[in-house]
């Protein structure tokens, strides 16, 4: 089942449309991957899906369900978490109040206790952090704040902007374990530019380039493609 | 004897200086709202002293026509509120669709308006209502000291005012939301906040803390139409020297220059007072315009 | 040598008013008429300073009080001739209006800080001119010195001071019109529409931003005097903040950087104001609820909008 379609999405900003006609498929419990160079307009897919962007055309579809013009805070409530590429963390709250935050939405809130603990579990570092200023942590810590608040809202489908973006590999490494452990119980959406790191989470991968999808499949599939292999994974075709 | 002659200066000094904080939560208790309405609509309400106003306006009306005191009190404080969310559900709409620097100078113009609206009414339709609180006890001396009951009386509103704010913001997870909200409005989205029902709720808050402000003012001396444009500059005043976004820094700097006006007024009296506190406020501006406890919410 | 331009509508909008004693020549309606005048002027220093050069000012009805009290004072306290002591009164305003400008440039303040630092000022203004009881006489307000208008042998003084002042109001008119397109006027604007780009060509932000404030402030100093003397008295009400209010209404009303906004905006408003004068502190709700539509409404101002019309008019009478 898809938890998630996207349909012939056209989207951008002020006097500037960015996406072209996209279509995207998200399946129950895998981890999908958006890769695509710098500008190709993953962010504004991805603020698109979480209503962050407006939409010209097209529609997002969520558990069957149009979300296309519904608030962000009701797709969240709805059960999507995102983690933006900026992180967007409150940096004058201390990281667990952050967390909490992340729990705000009434259905996730009745579980706080619980979620708090499992994150804790998760990373053990934002517990031994847990009074600090978000604002005073480093980079890694913050993205790990950042992936942690958005778990606490208790996601059905998880996305992911640039996790890789100022982590060093190995931590970038490690997070993405602890994701592919967690795609049994949850979806997980993410855009990136390492694309080595996507094709090894990844079941399944789309290509993006100047707001269109220009390629998809599984890992295996694209690195048989000649295009994907000369143009992004550096090997001659 | 000169010993005595030092002690007298001393303890005079003192109840100037605890006089000054008194009047300085009074001080706070007026910009918080003024703060917390910039931070969060990105509008610098120049009718906020008008919310005192109403408060006063409803109360001493209320209270003339028969009404227990404290019920009277209470629905002039909530019709506080209730103006300033009706404020934000109405002609402030319009304000948010614009962006950056418009915003901010289309939204001062549209408050500065409503102000002269708010002013024109109340001095029209009550001319020479004023709103006072009698407190039953004159003086009280504590360790020899003495002060004013009202005042201190008044002081005690403001602090425990200032007290339930801080508690609802830091404690509440309503209040870490509007605090989440003033932080970072993305973040707040994603996390599953609504930052307009935020803005509402901060406009409501903001108008009780001006009707609490009513109150503590009402006790310590009387509030009356006409004031109302004095009554936000006072509290501009101490949101800029505390920085016009920080909650803290708007009840630091209300209980400072609080002491300063105290001090001012003593050693130099009354009218040089209000001319040393706004040189400090231009000053403050000039020397660091995001204010001196700028930071935190 | 560039020709000095005088726009036609701008001279038959001072004919009639040169006119009108003629039909309304008793005290009352050449009271109202003279307003008209002294608030044009005023129109005109705010079109300069927060139009053109977009300083967010609210300290106008201050500059224009300094430069008033300034004169009389001079002029009661050493018996000097009036006409002596406005200039030290306009020295004065222009000086504070050119540092307010400079201090806020230089130091980067955004506009909504510069409309707080001014309007401090202006609250420093009045508690200083209320401080200083016996120089100022205080709330009770000074009463001024008889200043010589001229021709007042022949005409009497109303009409005399009457006369003067539109005069000069007409020429800050035509100062405008040929300011917006001096290089001063031209530099501004670029200013106006990208500051960055404009200092990278080499356009000195700080110095054409202070000459206009100190253009702006030399208007209303020269304007607050004559307000002064006609006025046979002057006190903090007269100069109280509610002045700046009435000129940036009047300013949004007519519309803002037009030639002609002024004018309409003056007229209308103090007619408005004098029209409603029955309701007492009413009139502070008008003026209020007016701010308000106006800003959220129309920001363009009547003048634009009837300029527009009237293209389109013409324009569609060309096709057809
Ligand atoms: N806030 C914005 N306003 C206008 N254009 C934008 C904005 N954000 C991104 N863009 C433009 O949209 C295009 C896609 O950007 P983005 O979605 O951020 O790409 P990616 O995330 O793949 O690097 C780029 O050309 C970029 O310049
Ligand atoms: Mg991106």
């Amino acid at each position: 089942m898809d938890l998630l379609r996207v349909e012939g999405l056209k989207a951008g900003y002020k006097g500037l449309n960015v996406l072209w006609d996209v279509e995207l498929n998200v399946r129950k419990n895998t981890i999908v991957s958006i890769i695509g160079s710098n500008g190709s307009g993953k962010t504004t897919l991805l603020n698109a899906i979480m209503g962050l962007v407006d939409v010209s055309e097209g529609d997002v579809v969520f558990k069957g369900e149009r979300i296309t013009h519904l608030k962000t805070q009701e797709r969240v409530s709805l059960g999507i978490a995102f983690v933006p590429s900026e992180r967007e963390l409150f940096p004058d709250m201390s990281v667990e109040d952050n967390l909490m935050l992340g729990a705000y939405t009434p259905r996730a809130r009745r579980k706080l206790g619980d979620s708090l603990k499992q994150i804790y579990d998760f990373f053990p570092v934002l517990k031994e952090r847990s009074n600090q200023l978000a604002g005073t942590m480093s980079g890694g810590e913050q993205q790990m704040l950042a992936i942690g608040r958005a778990l606490m809202s208790r996601p059905e489908l998880l996305i992911l902007d640039e996790l890789s973006t100022g982590l060093a590999p190995a931590i970038t490494l490690k997070i993405y374990r602890k994701l592919k452990g967690l795609s049994e119980r949850m979806t997980v959406l993410l855009a990136e530019q390492n694309i080595h790191q996507a094709f090894m989470v990844s079941d399944y991968i789309y290509v993006l380039e100047n707001g269109k999808i220009i390629a998809s499949g599984s890992p295996d599939e694209l690195s048989e493609s000649s295009l994907i292999k000369s143009a992004y994974l550096g090997l001659k075709a | 004897m000169t010993i005595d002659i030092a002690s007298i200066a001393i303890s005079e000094l003192v109840e100037v200086l605890i006089d000054g904080i008194l009047f300085g939560l009074q001080l706070s208790l007026l910009a918080v709202g003024l703060v917390l309405i910039f931070g969060l609509g990105g509008i610098l309400n120049l009718a906020h002293g008008e919310f005192v106003i109403v408060t006063g306006v409803i109360s001493a009306v209320l209270i003339s026509s028969g009404w227990n005191p404290a019920a009277a009190i209470v629905i002039g404080i909530l019709f506080s509120g209730i103006l300033a969310l009706a404020l934000d559900r109405s002609v402030l709409r319009p304000v948010y669709k614009l962006e950056g620097e418009m915003e901010v100078l289309v939204g001062l113009f549209v408050t500065l308006g409503l102000a002269f609206t708010l002013e024109g009414i109340t001095s029209y339709l009550f001319p020479g209502l004023y709103f006072s609180v009698r407190v039953p006890v004159e003086t009280v001396s504590i360790f020899g000291l003495s002060f004013r009951a009202s005042a201190l009386v008044s002081g005690l509103i403001s602090f425990l005012s200032l007290l339930f704010l801080l508690l609802f913001l830091g404690k509440t997870m309503t209040g870490k939301a509007i605090r989440a909200a003033l932080q970072n409005q993305i973040g707040s989205r994603v996390c599953g906040i609504d930052v307009d029902r935020m803005r509402s709720l901060v406009f409501f808050l903001g108008g009780l803390m001006a009707g609490l402000a009513a109150l503590a003012k009402g006790i310590a001396s009387s509030v009356e139409p006409g004031s109302g444009l004095e009554l936000t500059s006072y509290a501009l005043i101490v949101g800029v020297v505390g920085g016009v976004r920080s909650v803290y820094g708007a009840m630091i700097a209300g209980i400072l220059l609080g002491i300063v006006n105290a001090l001012a007024g003593y050693l130099l009296g009354t009218y040089l007072t209000l001319v040393i506190l706004l040189v400090i406020v231009v000053a403050v501006i000039i020397y660091k315009p995001s204010g001196l406890f700028a930071g935190g919410v | 040598m560039r020709v000095i331009e005088i726009p036609k509508p701008s001279i038959i909008f001072f004919l009639i008013f040169a006119a009108l004693p003629l039909v309304f020549s008793n005290p009352y309606h050449l009271r109202i008429l003279t307003i008209i005048a002294i608030y044009a002027s005023f129109v005109y220093a705010a079109n300069i300073i927060i139009g053109e050069s977009r300083q967010l000012f609210l300290c106008m009805s201050a500059l224009a009080g300094i430069s008033a009290y300034t004169s009389a004072i001079l002029a009661n306290s050493y018996g000097l001739n009036p006409w002596v002591t406005i200039p030290a009164g306009i020295l004065f305003s222009v000086s504070v209006g050119a540092m307010l400008s400079y201090v806020s440039i230089v130091r980067g303040l955004g506009e909504i800080f510069v409309a707080i630092v001014t309007l401090t000022f202006t609250l420093i203004f009045e508690n200083v001119v209320l401080g200083l009881r016996w120089l100022t006489m205080g709330e009770t307000g000074l009463v001024t010195p008889t200043l010589w208008w001229p021709f007042q042998e022949i005409f009497g003084r109303r009409i005399a001071s009457y006369y003067t002042i539109l005069l000069f109001a007409f020429l800050v008119s035509m100062f405008y019109a040929n300011f917006v397109k001096s290089k001063l006027g031209i530099a501004l604007r670029a200013i106006r529409s990208d500051r960055i780009s404009a200092e990278v060509v080499g356009i000195d932000v700080t110095k054409y931003s202070v000459i206009a404030a100190s253009i702006g402030s030399a208007i209303l100093a020269i304007t607050g005097s004559f307000y002064g003397y006609f006025n046979g008295m002057i006190s903090p009400g007269i100069f109280s903040p509610s002045m700046d209010i009435v000129i940036i209404l009047m300013l949004l009303l007519g519309g803002l950087r037009t030639l002609y906004g002024p004018l309409i905006g003056s007229t209308a408003i103090v007619l408005l104001l004098e029209s409603t004068r029955g309701f007492g502190q009413l009139t502070l709700t008008f003026l209020g609820i007016m701010l308000v539509i106006l800003i959220l409404t129309f920001r363009e101002g009547i003048s634009s909008i009837a300029e527009k019309a009237f293209a389109r008019i013409t324009s569609s009478g060309w096709k057809s």
